[in-house]
C-alpha cells in the first residue's frame, strides 16, 4: 500500500484531529528522503523543533537531511510569543503571519529553489489558515499555489482537519486537487485510511487499518 | 514631536537609477502608488526599499505592517544596510493579535475594528508627517472587512497623504476582488507598479513594470530585478550577450565592463566564451562574450538562451564583416533588443555610425555607438543604452 | 618538413586507431582548428576539433577556478563510451573517442604514447647553428 504519489500532482489528506495525519505525513517523508527526494515541510500547526522531536520518536532523524534534502517553511514560530533560535546551519524559511498568504506562497517557492526542483511539499495543515483568512481568499490562494506547485515545483500534499470546516469548503478544496486520501476512526477507535480517488489512476477505495508503530507506519 | 526637515528635491527617489531617471527624479509629491500582483510575488521588497530610500534621504517613513511584529520588521529592514532607522515609524498591528503589549508609539489595539485601524493610521500620519507612507498590505483589510468600507478608508488615506504632501504606497495582492473593483482602485492611484515572480528551470525570476503613470502615460516593459544584501533593489539582467565577428573586440568589451572577468581564449581567439559580472549605476548584469569564428557557432546553442539584450560589436575599420555581424545577430534570435558598437573607432578608416547603420540596413531605432574598447570609451554608455531599451524607457 | 609533419601525425593516429574499442581520433589546435584526424565518415572533423578546443579550454580554466591543480584531461562520459581530450604539447589537443568495452589500460598506454609522439612532431624545429 505504500505506493508513491506521482510528481506534478496534488493531494488532499483529510481526517479528524488525532487520527494520525501527521504520522502519515512522516511516513511519506521518510520514504521520500530514503529515495533521495527533496522535501519541503510547510508547518502552520507545529514548531519545527516539535516536528523533529516527534519524528525522532518514530525513529526518523530529520536533522541530517535539513538543508540538503529537507527544509521547513515555518509559519508557526513567528506567531508563538517565544522565539527560539533555529539551529545553526539549517535553512528555515520564516513566514511572519498566518494572514500573509502571499508570504507563504513565496516562501514555498524559495524553499523549492533552495533545494532544487522537483520537490515534494507537505502542508500541515491548511485548516489553520481558515482561522485567519476568509474562505474566498484561501480558495484563491489554494488554487494558485496548487497550480504553481504542480507545474513548477513537483508534488504537493495538504493535510486538512475533518469536522471543522463547512461541507462547501471541503468540497471546494477536494475539487481543486488531483487526489484525495481520507483517514477516520473505526468503531473500535482504530485509525483507518483509504484513497478516495486519484485523478488519472485507478484507486482501491476500501478502508484499511492504519497502525502507527514506532519504527514505521504501516497499513495492515 | 518635531517633524523632520522637508525633503530636498521635489521627487521621492526609488533608489533604482534607471527607474528614477524615467520618473524624472522619482515619484512626485504628493502621489499615490499601487504595488500590485494577482499571484504571490516579492513586491514587499519594493515597499521596504521605498521606505528605506526615504530614510536614507533624511526623510521620515511611516510603515503600516499587518503581518510582521515590529521587531521582526526592523530586523528584516537591516538587510538594506546598517543605517540609522530612527526615522522609520512603524504602526504595530500584530502585538495585540499575539496578546502582547506594544512597544511602539502607534499600535492597533483591536485588529477586528476597521475604525480602530483607521484612527491609528491617520493619527500616526498626521502627527509624524512622514514624506512616505507604506501600507503593507491592503488585502489584509479587503479580506476581513466589507469591500465598500475598505475602499472608503483607502480613499481617505489617499486624502490624508495628499494633505501632508506625502507619497503613499499601497501594497495589494488581489485574492477576492472583481475586475471592476480593481479598475476603481487603479483609478484612485497615480502610479501602478505590477509585479511578477516566475520559477523557470529551478530559478526564481522577479520582475516589475510601471503599467500606469500619471504623467505622459508612458509605461515600462517588465524590469527584472534582484535584491542585493546591504544594497537594496537592483535591476538585474541574467544574460547580456556580446557577439560579433572575429577580432571585433568582444572579449575586450567584456573585460572593460566587468570588475573581474574570465576569458577562455587560445592563440589570440576566444574558443569558448568570455564571462563577466557588471555592476554600474544600480544595474547588475551577467555578460557573456561569444567567439567570433564560425567553427564555434555551437556555443550559441548553449548561451543564446534567456538573453535580455545583445551588444553587437563590429570592427569599424572592417566593413566587409558587416554581413557576418548581421548573421550572428540571427543566431541569437529575433526581437531581442540590441545596440551596435562600432569599435576601434579611433583607428584611421573607421566608418561613421551613420555609414554603418546604412550599410547594415538597420532599423532607425537601433543605436550605433562608436567605441574604443581598449580604452573603455563608449562601452558603458552602450550598455546603459541597452538597459534602457530592454526596460522600455527609450 | 611540413608535408612530412602531416604524414607523421597520420601514422600516429593510425596506430592509436588500431587499438580495440577506439571509435575515432582527432588532433586539434587549441584554438579549435583541425590539424589531423582519423574519424568515421559520419563525424564532422572540423566540428569535433572546435568542440574539443572549447571543452578543453573551459575545463582547464574550471580546474584552476576550482583550485584542483593542474589539468590532466577532459572526459565526456556517455551511454556508449567516452571522449578523452588531453593536451599534446603547447598548441595541440589529442581527442580520443572510445567504447565502454575498450580496455582502459591499453588505451591509456596508447594515448600517452601518442601524446608524446605528437608533442615531439609538433615541436618547433631547432635550427642548427
Amino acid at each position: 500500500m505504500e505506493e508513491r504519489f506521482p510528481t506534478n500532482y496534488s493531494v488532499l489528506l483529510s481526517g479528524p484531529p488525532g487520527v494520525g495525519k501527521f504520522e502519515y505525513l512522516l511516513s511519506r517523508i521518510r520514504e521520500d528522503l530514503r529515495l533521495g527526494e527533496r522535501v519541503v515541510f510547510v508547518t502552520l500547526d507545529l514548531h519545527p523543533i516539535e516536528i523533529r522531536a516527534r519524528a525522532k520518536t518514530l525513529r526518523l532523524d530529520l536533522e541530517p537531511y535539513e538543508g540538503k534534502g529537507l527544509v521547513f517553511v515555518d509559519c508557526y514560530s513567528a506567531t508563538s510569543s517565544e522565539r527560539p533560535e533555529p539551529p545553526p546551519g539549517k535553512k528555515t524559511f520564516l513566514v511572519s503571519s498566518f494572514s500573509n498568504l502571499e508570504g507563504i506562497g513565496m516562501a514555498m517557492g524559495k524553499a523549492a529553489q533552495e533545494l532544487g526542483t522537483p520537490v515534494r511539499i507537505y502542508f500541515y495543515t491548511i485548516s489553520t489558515l481558515f482561522l485567519h483568512n476568509s474562505t474566498q481568499a484561501i480558495a484563491k490562494f489554494f488554487q494558485i499555489v496548487t497550480s504553481r506547485a504542480k507545474t513548477n515545483l513537483g508534488f504537493i500534499l495538504y493535510a486538512v482537519q475533518e469536522g471543522v470546516h463547512e461541507p462547501l469548503t471541503m468540497n471546494l478544496l477536494r475539487s481543486l486537487v488531483d487526489g484525495v486520501v481520507e483517514m477516520r476512526f473505526s468503531e473500535t477507535m482504530q485509525s483507518e485510511l483509504r484513497i478516495h480517488h486519484m485523478r488519472g489512476y485507478r484507486a482501491d477505495a476500501t478502508w484499511h487499518p492504519f497502525m502507527q508503530l514506532p519504527e514505521k507506519v504501516v497499513a495492515l | 514631536m518635531a517633524a523632520p526637515a522637508r525633503p530636498v528635491g521635489a521627487r521621492a527617489k526609488t533608489g533604482i537609477p534607471v527607474l528614477d531617471e524615467r520618473l524624472q527624479g522619482g515619484f512626485p509629491r504628493p502621489s499615490t502608488l499601487l504595488l500590485f500582483s494577482d499571484k504571490p510575488t516579492e513586491k514587499r521588497i519594493f515597499g521596504e526599499n521605498f521606505a528605506v530610500q526615504g530614510i536614507r534621504a533624511g526623510e521620515r517613513s511611516l510603515y503600516v505592517d499587518f503581518f510582521r511584529a515590529p521587531q521582526l520588521a526592523r530586523g528584516e529592514l537591516k538587510r538594506f544596510g546598517s543605517g540609522d532607522l530612527s526615522n522609520l515609524v512603524l504602526v504595530d498591528a500584530t502585538s495585540s493579535q499575539l496578546l502582547l503589549p506594544s512597544r511602539e508609539r502607534y499600535h492597533i489595539d483591536d485588529i477586528g475594528s476597521l475604525e480602530n485601524i483607521r484612527e491609528t493610521v491617520i493619527a500616526a500620519a498626521r502627527a509624524e508627517k512622514p514624506s512616505r507612507i507604506i501600507i503593507d498590505s491592503m488585502e489584509f483589510l479587503v479580506d476581513r472587512f466589507p469591500k465598500e468600507d475598505v475602499l472608503r478608508l483607502w480613499r481617505e488615506l489617499i486624502e490624508v497623504a495628499r494633505a501632508i504632501g506625502a507619497v503613499i504606497c499601497f501594497l495589494f495582492i488581489n485574492w477576492t476582488l472583481e475586475e471592476r473593483d480593481l479598475q476603481e482602485i487603479r483609478g484612485m492611484s497615480d502610479f501602478v507598479v505590477e509585479f511578477q515572480s516566475s520559477l523557470r528551470g529551478g530559478i526564481v525570476r522577479n520582475s516589475m513594470r510601471i503599467s500606469q503613470m500619471a504623467e505622459a502615460g508612458i509605461k515600462t516593459n517588465w524590469i527584472p530585478y534582484t535584491f542585493k544584501d546591504l544594497i537594496g533593489l537592483t535591476v538585474y539582467f541574467p544574460r547580456i550577450l556580446v557577439t560579433g565577428p572575429f577580432a571585433a573586440g568582444k572579449s575586450t568589451v567584456v573585460k572593460s565592463l566587468s570588475e573581474k572577468s574570465i576569458s577562455i581564449d587560445r592563440m589570440g581567439t576566444t574558443v569558448a566564451f568570455d564571462y563577466g559580472n557588471v555592476n554600474i549605476t544600480g544595474i547588475e548584469a551577467e555578460i557573456f562574450g561569444t567567439p567570433g569564428q564560425e567553427r564555434f557557432e555551437f556555443i550559441f546553442k548553449i548561451f543564446a538562451r534567456e538573453v535580455s539584450g545583445v551588444l553587437l560589436v563590429i570592427d569599424a575599420t572592417h566593413p566587409d564583416e558587416l554581413p557576418r555581424a548581421r548573421q550572428m545577430l540571427d543566431l541569437v534570435g529575433p526581437r531581442i533588443p540590441y545596440v551596435v558598437l562600432a569599435n576601434k573607432s579611433d583607428l584611421p578608416g573607421a566608418l561613421s555610425s551613420g555609414d554603418i547603420s546604412h550599410r547594415m540596413d538597420l532599423p532607425p531605432d537601433v543605436p550605433v555607438i562608436p567605441t574604443v574598447a581598449t580604452e573603455n570609451r563608449g562601452v558603458r554608455e552602450a550598455l546603459l543604452l541597452l538597459a534602457e531599451m530592454i526596460i522600455g524607457v527609450r | 618538413m611540413l608535408a612530412d609533419v602531416g604524414a607523421r601525425l597520420q601514422s600516429v593516429l593510425a596506430e592509436l586507431r588500431r587499438l580495440p574499442g577506439i571509435l575515432g581520433v582527432t588532433i586539434a589546435r587549441r584554438d579549435g582548428i583541425l590539424i589531423a584526424h582519423s574519424l568515421p565518415k559520419t563525424m564532422d572533423p572540423k566540428k569535433i576539433a572546435a568542440m574539443a578546443a572549447a571543452i578543453v579550454g573551459t575545463s582547464e580554466m574550471a580546474a584552476v577556478e576550482m583550485g584542483l591543480g593542474s589539468f590532466n584531461q577532459s572526459i565526456v562520459d556517455t551511454h556508449i563510451g567516452m571522449m578523452m581530450a588531453t593536451g599534446a604539447g603547447e598548441e595541440a589537443i589529442l581527442v580520443t573517442m572510445l567504447r565502454n568495452e575498450a580496455n582502459m589500460g591499453l588505451i591509456h598506454i596508447g594515448v600517452d604514447r601518442a601524446v608524446e609522439s605528437i608533442t615531439a612532431i609538433l615541436r618547433p624545429e631547432e635550427v642548427p647553428a
